[in-house]
C-alpha cells in the first residue's frame, strides 16, 4: 500500500513540477526594436481550413527580408492556437497582449474571435480577423474588430449583380442553420440585393450540411412552377459539389450561385459534370500576373504550402498591418488601430483594390466571379458591387 | 444539525472531508490569485468552472456507475437562458427582436437571472430525469446522448430566440477568480456530501450489484433521478458561471467537446470519488496548458523547439488511453483523499505498534 501511494504522490509530484515549469515559463523576451503581431489562431479543430498561420508568416518574413517598417524595424509573428474554442481565445489574446503583441489576427468566427476582441478593445489594439466574412463580428466589436476579407453581404450582391446582368429574373434560396451565419444570413443578402436589382425570390428551402444527399431539395426544385432561374446557397464543400452533381443527374441545368464556401479544388472532382452549373463569389483569383499568384509564386519558393485562399487573406492581413503601420508612422496600438480606419483604395494580396474608410471595419473589396467552365475553374470579371445588402447589425457591446 | 446529518447517514468525517475538500479548491484559487499572470488567471476561472461541471458529473456517473454523455445539456441550457435574461436591451433590439414570449424587453439583475436560469434547468432536469431514469445501463447513456443532441438540435434553430449557430454574445461578464472558486467550492461539499449520505451509499451500492441493491430494498430509480436532478443542478450552475465567465456563448460551446473534455477529467482522477473530479480537472488543466507552452516553439535548455500545432489534443488521447489502460479505476480510485489519509495513518500506527511489539519480544 505505502508503494501505491509513493508512486501516487510521485505522480502528483511530477504533474505539478511539469506544470510549475509551464507557467514560469512565458514566451521569451523580444528584441526592443521588433513590432510584435499576435496570431490568436485556429490552427487545429474544425475552424482550421479557414485559418492560415503560414501565409501570415509568408508575408512577415517576405515585409523583412524587404527591410521591415518604419524604416528597419523588424515585424515579429507569435501564433497560438486556440483551437475554435470561445474560452481559450480570450485567454490566448491575453498572452499575446502581455507578450508585447500591438496588434492581433484572429480566427474566422465570430463567436471565437469577440472574446479574444473585447480583452484588446481594452487597450486599443486592433484585432483583423484573416478568414471571417461575418460582418457581425466588427459590429460587435467595433472601435478595435476589422475583417480582412470582404463580407458576406458583399459578395453575396456582387453575385447578385452579375446574375441580374445575365439576365436571370427568378432565384430560389437554400437556407441552413448549420453553418454558422454563414449559410443563414447570406442567402437573405443575396435575396435583398437581387430584388434591389430588380430580380425576384420565389422562395427558399432548407438543407442540413453533411446530408450528402440532396434528392429532396433537387426534386421539389425540379416540381416547381414556375422553375425559377438560378438557385443560390451559401455552399461549402463537399456538400455544394454533391449537390450540383444531383443537380445535373435530374437534368436541371441550371445555374448553381454561391459565394467562398465553394472555392476549393474539390469542387471539380465531387461536383463532376454538374460543377459546369457552378458559379460563385470569391476573395481573389491566382490569374497570371495577379498579385495573389505572385505571392503565392514567392512563398512556395521560400518552401511554403499554399493550401487555399486563406493563404492569401492572412498574408494579405499582414500587408494591411504594414500599410497601417506606415501611414500612422507609429507601431502604437492606438496609432495603428486609427490608420486601418483611414486606409483607402490600397493595394493587398488577393485584391487590387481595398478601403477600410468609413466602412466600419468590413472592407470594401474587388472580388472576383469564379465559375467551372468547361471542368476548370474559370475567372469570370472582376467586381466591385455598386449595391451592398445591408448587413449592418448593431449588436455593439463595448463603447 | 447532529441529528439531521444523522438522518442523512452522514458522520462528522463526511463534513470533514467536504470542508477539507472546498478549502483546497479554494486554496487553489488563492495560489493562483497571488502568483499568476492575467493570461494564467483566465486558465484558472476556465478550471474551475470545468470542474464544477466535473462535480456535477460525478454526481450522476461516479455513483450511479453508468456513463453519462448528456450532462453539457443542463449547462447549455441555463447559459442560454442566463444569457438571454441578462442581455442589454439595445442588443435584444437588433439581435433578437423577435424573441417569443416577450423576452426581447425583459432585462433582470444577474443575480435572480442566475437563480431563474439555474431552477429552470434543474426542472428540465428533474422532467428529463423522470424517462431517462426509467432506462438501465446502455439504453439510458444512449439516452442521455439523445437528450443532448435535442437540445443541442434546439438551441441551434430556435433562432429567434437564441440567435442559432451565431454566437451570442454581449453577456456582461460577472465572474471572476473569487466567485468561482468559491461556487467551486461549495460544490465540492454538495457533491461529496451527497456521495457519503444514505442515498448516495445506496447509489452507489447499486451501481456495484442493481439487483442485489434492489433487493436489499433500495429504490434505484427514484435514487438516479435525485441523483440526476442534483447533478443538473450543479451543472446549470456550471452554465451560468461560462456564461458570465466569457460573455460570447454558441451552441458549440455545450456540445461534444465540453462532454468529453469534462468525462476525461472524471475517469483520469477517478470517478468513485469527489476527489478524483478535483485530481483529474487540475490534471488535464496543468498537462494542456504545459502542451500549449510547448506547441508555441518555446526555447528549453538553449534550444528552441519546432512550433508543432495539435500537441494538445494528442496529449488527452494519449493520457486517456495510458489510464484506461494502467488505472482503470483514475487515479484516486474509490477513496476519498481525507479517507486515504485517514487509512494510510492508521496503516502505519498499527505498523509501528508491531514493530515494538517485535521489538520488545526480542
Amino acid at each position: 500500500m505505502g508503494k501505491e501511494l509513493k508512486s501516487w504522490l510521485y505522480r502528483c509530484t511530477a504533474a505539478v513540477a511539469l506544470g510549475a515549469f509551464s507557467f514560469g515559463a512565458t514566451g521569451a523576451a523580444s528584441a526592443a526594436d521588433d513590432i510584435t503581431i499576435g496570431y490568436y489562431v485556429a490552427a487545429t479543430g474544425e475552424l482550421a481550413p479557414y485559418d492560415s498561420e503560414p501565409g501570415a508568416r509568408c508575408m512577415v518574413d517576405i515585409i523583412n527580408d524587404k527591410g521591415g517598417v518604419l524604416g528597419g524595424k523588424k515585424l515579429k509573428l507569435i501564433a497560438k492556437d486556440m483551437k475554435g474554442d470561445p474560452a481559450l481565445s480570450a485567454t490566448v489574446a491575453q498572452e499575446l497582449i502581455d507578450e508585447g503583441a500591438v496588434v492581433l489576427l484572429g480566427p474566422p468566427t465570430d463567436t471565437t474571435l469577440i472574446p479574444g476582441g473585447q480583452i484588446a478593445a481594452q487597450s486599443q489594439i486592433p484585432v483583423l480577423s484573416v478568414g471571417s466574412t461575418q460582418v457581425q463580428w466588427p459590429a460587435a466589436v467595433p472601435e478595435v474588430g476589422y475583417l480582412v476579407p470582404y463580407g458576406d453581404n458583399a459578395s453575396a450582391s456582387a453575385v447578385a449583380e452579375w446574375a441580374i446582368a445575365q439576365g436571370y429574373k427568378t432565384a430560389y434560396l437554400l437556407v441552413s442553420h448549420d453553418i454558422g451565419s454563414y449559410s443563414l444570413v447570406t442567402p437573405q443578402y443575396f435575396g435583398d440585393a437581387f430584388e434591389h436589382l430588380g430580380g425576384k425570390v420565389l422562395g427558399q428551402l432548407n438543407w442540413n450540411f453533411g446530408t450528402n444527399d440532396y434528392s429532396p431539395q433537387v426534386t421539389e426544385i425540379k416540381n416547381l412552377n414556375p422553375r425559377p432561374d438560378v438557385v443560390f446557397a451559401a455552399w461549402i464543400m463537399p456538400d455544394g459539389g454533391v449537390f450540383a452533381r444531383q443537380m445535373k443527374a435530374a437534368g436541371l441545368d441550371m445555374p448553381i450561385l454561391g459565394t467562398d464556401g465553394l472555392d476549393d479544388p474539390s469542387l471539380i472532382e465531387v461536383g463532376g459534370e454538374g460543377a459546369n452549373l457552378v458559379t460563385f463569389g470569391t476573395h481573389g483569383f491566382d490569374s497570371e500576373g495577379s498579385t495573389l499568384k505572385s505571392f503565392y509564386d514567392e512563398c512556395k519558393k521560400r518552401d511554403f504550402t499554399v493550401q487555399n485562399i486563406f493563404f492569401g487573406l492572412a498574408g494579405e492581413a499582414v500587408e494591411v498591418i504594414r500599410l497601417a503601420i506606415e501611414k500612422a508612422g507609429s507601431a502604437e496600438p492606438a496609432a495603428i488601430n486609427a490608420a486601418i480606419k483611414e486606409l483607402e483604395n490600397v493595394k493587398g494580396v488577393t485584391t487590387d483594390s481595398m478601403t477600410f474608410k468609413d466602412r466600419g471595419g468590413v472592407p470594401l473589396k474587388e472580388l472576383a466571379i469564379v465559375g467551372v467552365r468547361d471542368g476548370k475553374p474559370t475567372l469570370i470579371q472582376r467586381i466591385l458591387p455598386k449595391y451592398v445588402a445591408d448587413g449592418a447589425t448593431k449588436w455593439a457591446v463595448t463603447k | 444539525m447532529t441529528a439531521l446529518l444523522s438522518q442523512l447517514g452522514l458522520g462528522r468525517q463526511s463534513l470533514f472531508g467536504s470542508l477539507m475538500l472546498a478549502a483546497l479548491v479554494v486554496l487553489i484559487g488563492l495560489i493562483v490569485m497571488a502568483v499568476a499572470e492575467k493570461a494564467q488567471i483566465r486558465v484558472a476561472n476556465v478550471f474551475f468552472v470545468n470542474l464544477i461541471l466535473v462535480f456535477g458529473l460525478q454526481i450522476t456517473m461516479g455513483n450511479s456507475n453508468v456513463a453519462n454523455l448528456g450532462h453539457i445539456t443542463f449547462t447549455g441550457v441555463a447559459a442560454y437562458v442566463v444569457g438571454i435574461l441578462v442581455l442589454p436591451l439595445a442588443i435584444k433590439a437588433t439581435g433578437i427582436p423577435n424573441a417569443p414570449f416577450g423576452l426581447a424587453e425583459v432585462l433582470i439583475h444577474f443575480v435572480p437571472a442566475a437563480m431563474i436560469a439555474v431552477v429552470f434547468s434543474t426542472a428540465l432536469a428533474f422532467i428529463t430525469g423522470l424517462v431517462l431514469t426509467r432506462q438501465t445501463g446502455i439504453a439510458y447513456t444512449i439516452a442521455t446522448l439523445a437528450l443532448l443532441v435535442i437540445v443541442h438540435t434546439v438551441l441551434t434553430n430556435w433562432v429567434d430566440l437564441t440567435r442559432g449557430p451565431i454566437a451570442m454574445y454581449g453577456i456582461p461578464i460577472r465572474a471572476n477568480t473569487v466567485s468561482l472558486m468559491l461556487i467551486a467550492g461549495a460544490c465540492a461539499i454538495v457533491a461529496r456530501l451527497f456521495r457519503d449520505s444514505r442515498w448516495g451509499l445506496q447509489l452507489r451500492a447499486s451501481g456495484e450489484d442493481v439487483l442485489g441493491a434492489e433487493a436489499s430494498g433500495v429504490s434505484v430509480r427514484t435514487l438516479r433521478l435525485v441523483a440526476w436532478t442534483l447533478s443538473g443542478f450543479v451543472l446549470s450552475i456550471g452554465g451560468v458561471m461560462y456564461a458570465y465567465m466569457v460573455g460570447t456563448i454558441n451552441p458549440k460551446s455545450f456540445y461534444f467537446d465540453a462532454v468529453f473534455l469534462t468525462l476525461a477529467m472524471l475517469i483520469l482522477g477517478g470517478m468513485r470519488s469527489v476527489s478524483g473530479a478535483v485530481v483529474g480537472a487540475v490534471i488535464v488543466t496543468l498537462g494542456t496548458e504545459l502542451m500549449r507552452w510547448l506547441e508555441g516553439a518555446p526555447v528549453i535548455f538553449g534550444g528552441k523547439m519546432p512550433q508543432i500545432f495539435g500537441l494538445t489534443g494528442f496529449f488527452l488521447g494519449v493520457v486517456i488511453v495510458l489510464f484506461m489502460a494502467l488505472r482503470p479505476d483514475g487515479l484516486v480510485g474509490d477513496e476519498e483523499l481525507d479517507e486515504m489519509a485517514r487509512r494510510l495513518w492508521r496503516e502505519r500506527r498499527t505498523k509501528g505498534a508491531k514493530e515494538q511489539a517485535q521489538e520488545s519480544e526480542t
